[in-house]
């Protein structure tokens, strides 16, 4: 069921995901952190639902930070943001070849 | 036609339970409706909370999935409005990914019957929703 739900719903999934990433970046780079943890919040449950779990970690922690940053945290939270959100694109990129989405 | 056969009630899973859920995510919504669907549910799927009241009159649903984190409202938040307009004659369970310490608490705040972490395991979904369909309306159900 699980291969079939990834089959049917992944090429969606990976353009929703490239979609929130560039936001997530946009807004981190304008200091929107709320708008950065909202964004990852929503990628890692996506990723979740299709049991893609390092992506779901990834995004997690990557709202984790956000929300850190948005509490408080400085430059330093905001670069965590930014590292957070290129590891979630890398990782986004070796889902995609995994399963040959096609772009 | 044999006496005493047990009569369905309208609650009873074998039946197709509507279910209608809300979530801002399309793929959420669409993965879950095709996980619900293929086991016997009916899904109706509403993408957020705008003009909620109205469709819970008009659905009619058996049970109300509700995400928790939506961009204009909040899930919880949500679910309160639904109760003070229109009453909802079944359950209102959280739908989410937060932890569940975190999502028995909103549950209990807003008066939701509890919550559904979601999942991409559809036996597990199905069986979850079950739960809350045959414990009906304000069963609380520990996970």
């Amino acid at each position: 069921m699980m291969d079939g739900l990834r089959a049917r719903f992944m090429p969606r999934f990976v353009a929703t995901a490239r979609e929130r990433l560039r936001r997530a970046a946009e807004m981190c780079k304008a200091r929107d952190a709320v708008g950065v943890a909202s964004e990852l919040h929503a990628c890692a449950g996506e990723a979740g639902m299709l049991e893609l779990a390092e992506l779901a970690r990834l995004s997690a922690a990557g709202e984790i930070a956000a929300r850190a940053w948005s509490t408080g945290g400085g430059q330093t939270a905001q670069d965590d943001c930014a590292r957070c959100i290129a590891a979630i694109e890398e990782e986004l990129l070796k889902v995609e070849q995994r399963t040959e989405v096609a772009p | 036609m044999k006496h005493n056969e047990p009569t369905t009630h309208p609650k009873d899973t074998r039946v197709r339970a509507k279910i209608l859920l809300v979530d801002d995510s399309e793929v959420v919504r669409d993965s879950v409706a095709l996980m619900l669907e293929a086991r016997g549910f009916d899904v109706v799927p509403v993408t957020g909370v705008f003009g909620l009241p109205q469709v819970v009159a008009r659905e009619a649903p058996d049970l109300i999935l509700m995400d928790v984190s939506m961009p204009a409202i909040s899930g919880d938040k949500a679910v309160e409005i639904v109760r003070r307009n229109e009453p909802a004659n079944c359950p209102m369970v959280l739908f989410s990914d937060r932890k569940p310490e975190e999502l028995e608490r909103l549950a209990y705040q807003c008066g939701a019957a509890g919550f559904i972490r979601k999942t991409g395991n559809g036996d597990e979904l199905a069986k979850a929703v079950e739960t809350y369909l045959l414990r009906g309306r304000g069963g609380r159900v520990p996970t």
